[in-house]
């Protein structure tokens, strides 16, 4: 443990990044969700930034588990990534361009997916809950929980789609401005 | 000085029984007893010292409503289990914050006659948050395990240079840090100038003859060399080619120069590519003494030393 001490690499791109992109996106996302869904500001605001930590996590961990499950070939691809840059030595362009652009889309709908779900929860936790005292009540809280895990409700998930849809982009855009700057 | 000595007095003596001067002072009273006493008895004093800072602590942030108590509680709990189990840091550094948030939780959800209930709905919305924003905290932390987990899988990138990434910026704490050529490199030395002398002269300068062109690799020499130097095998070994070219030397006559290259074929940024900092030599000259060869062999040196930086104790610049 002390060995590892002794050299020190800090993330601290990635976290600026992540809180300027969370800022971005939870503004971007609450003014939608504002204009979408039948939620007052303050509302929408918290809900917002409540998904959107939640997907920011539900990615960190979706990371974590993958560099373990990863093939040796590929973690050494992802470590030559994020440590200096660049790729290292990619042999198939073609299917390399493929597995990265699927990589990204799963991820765009994985954050989707655990926004609208989160939403749903959300709902419930932020609800007036009922005591909780009778075999009826706690009937209903159950059916209520299932429903949240179950039901899909098309006018939710289409303002989550647009949403991060907008709010990507707009993240996307900012960085390519950035990029170009640098190139410049 | 007395004014100081009776802040501190004021600090520690108890208003009332039921106040946290009380703990603090039971706490100091603990650590000075601890230091006059040996042992079990000893750890014993200085743990009951602990948990008394830690309630009093607790106590005097509530009191006061500092907005960090939360975080002081929860640390000071982490420190303690890392005492008391000798636990490693990480999973502690982990549960710090959720714990934190955990806590926090407390005031709301417990009344004064400590009976547990719902959070009411708007601290029901900041809880959420305060929990969301803890648990990506943590998982900074965990990057950073992580970072530093794969560093130790491939310590050599620690010389390259991480401008270009998007993630991470390296630290140099202390010493410089050297790619792991070097170390091959010295290992492999003892092994060739074993292997080397008192061989033939006329086998030894027609082995030397076959190797002047161009680098060889020698896997069946520097595999058995390394795995007799009792070499620690890390993933980044097989980046690491160790190659020998052999040159005839004018003066003195009927010598040879073996030169040994330590090479990284791994990955490396754009500006290492060009000045390499990984790769590191070996020069070690060969020459006939009575029908029978003797080798001497330089220090390991990198290609290209790091100019800007202070040079390393580890490395005597003789050229």
């Amino acid at each position: 443990m002390a060995e590892i001490f002794t050299w020190v690499v800090i993330p601290i791109p990635i976290i600026i990044f992540q809180l300027l992109a969370l800022l971005f996106s939870i503004a971007i996302e609450a003014y939608i969700f504002s204009r979408q869904l039948l939620l007052t500001h303050r509302e929408c605001i918290q809900y917002s930034a409540a998904i959107n930590l939640l997907s920011a996590i539900a990615v960190w961990l979706f990371g974590f588990v993958m560099q373990v499950f990863l093939p040796p070939q590929a973690k050494l691809q992802l470590i030559s990534y994020i440590l200096l840059g660049r790729f290292y030595d990619i042999q198939n362009q073609t299917l390399f361009n493929f597995v990265i652009v699927a990589l990204l889309l799963f991820l765009f709908f994985l954050v989707c997916f655990v926004e609208f779900k989160g939403l749903g929860f959300l709902e419930i936790i932020f609800s007036q809950w009922p005591e909780l005292k009778t075999d009826e009540e706690r009937l209903q809280f159950w059916q209520r929980l299932i429903a949240a895990i179950t039901y899909t409700d098309p006018e939710k998930i289409t303002a989550i789609f647009w949403a991060n849809a907008a709010s990507n982009s707009v993240i996307l855009l900012v960085l390519l401005i950035a990029v170009l700057q640098y190139y410049a | 000085m007395l004014k100081f000595l009776s802040y501190l007095l004021n600090l520690v003596k108890p208003t009332q029984f039921n106040s946290w001067q009380t703990f603090n002072g039971l706490a100091v009273l603990f650590f000075i007893t601890s230091v006059f006493s040996q042992g079990f008895f000893r750890e014993v004093l200085a743990y009951a010292g602990f948990i008394c800072i830690s309630v009093g602590l607790t106590w005097v942030g509530l009191e006061k409503s500092w907005p960090w108590t939360p975080w002081l509680t929860s640390a000071l709990i982490c420190l303690f289990i890392h005492d008391l189990i000798k636990i490693d840091i990480q999973p502690l550094l982990l549960a710090w914050l959720p714990l934190a948030a955990s806590l926090a939780v407390i005031p709301y959800a417990v009344d004064q006659d400590l009976h547990w209930h719902l959070p009411k709905r708007e601290s029901r919305q900041f809880l959420v948050i305060l929990f969301g924003s803890q648990i990506l905290l943590t998982c900074w932390i965990q990057f950073f395990f992580i970072l530093q987990s794969w560093l130790v899988m491939y310590p050599s990138l620690f010389v390259d240079d991480f401008g270009e990434s998007m993630f991470v910026r390296q630290v140099e704490l202390g010493s410089l840090v050297l790619p792991r050529s070097v170390p091959l490199l010295g290992q492999l030395r003892p092994a060739i100038e074993l292997q080397l002398s008192n061989q033939d002269w006329g086998t030894m300068e027609r082995w030397l003859q076959g190797l002047y062109h161009t680098p060889y690799q020698m896997p069946d020499f520097v595999e058995p060399a390394l795995d007799r130097a009792e070499w620690e095998r890390i993933a980044e070994d097989d980046f690491w080619q160790v190659t020998a070219i052999a040159s005839p030397q004018l003066d003195p006559p009927n010598t040879y120069q073996l030169r040994w290259d330590a090479q990284w074929q791994g990955p490396r940024s754009r500006s290492a590519a060009e000045n390499s900092p990984y790769d590191a030599y070996l020069i070690c000259s060969i020459r006939q003494q009575n029908q029978v060869s003797v080798v001497d062999c330089d220090e390991v040196q990198l290609v290209n030393p790091p100019t800007d930086q202070k040079p390393t104790p580890f490395l005597p610049m003789s050229r």
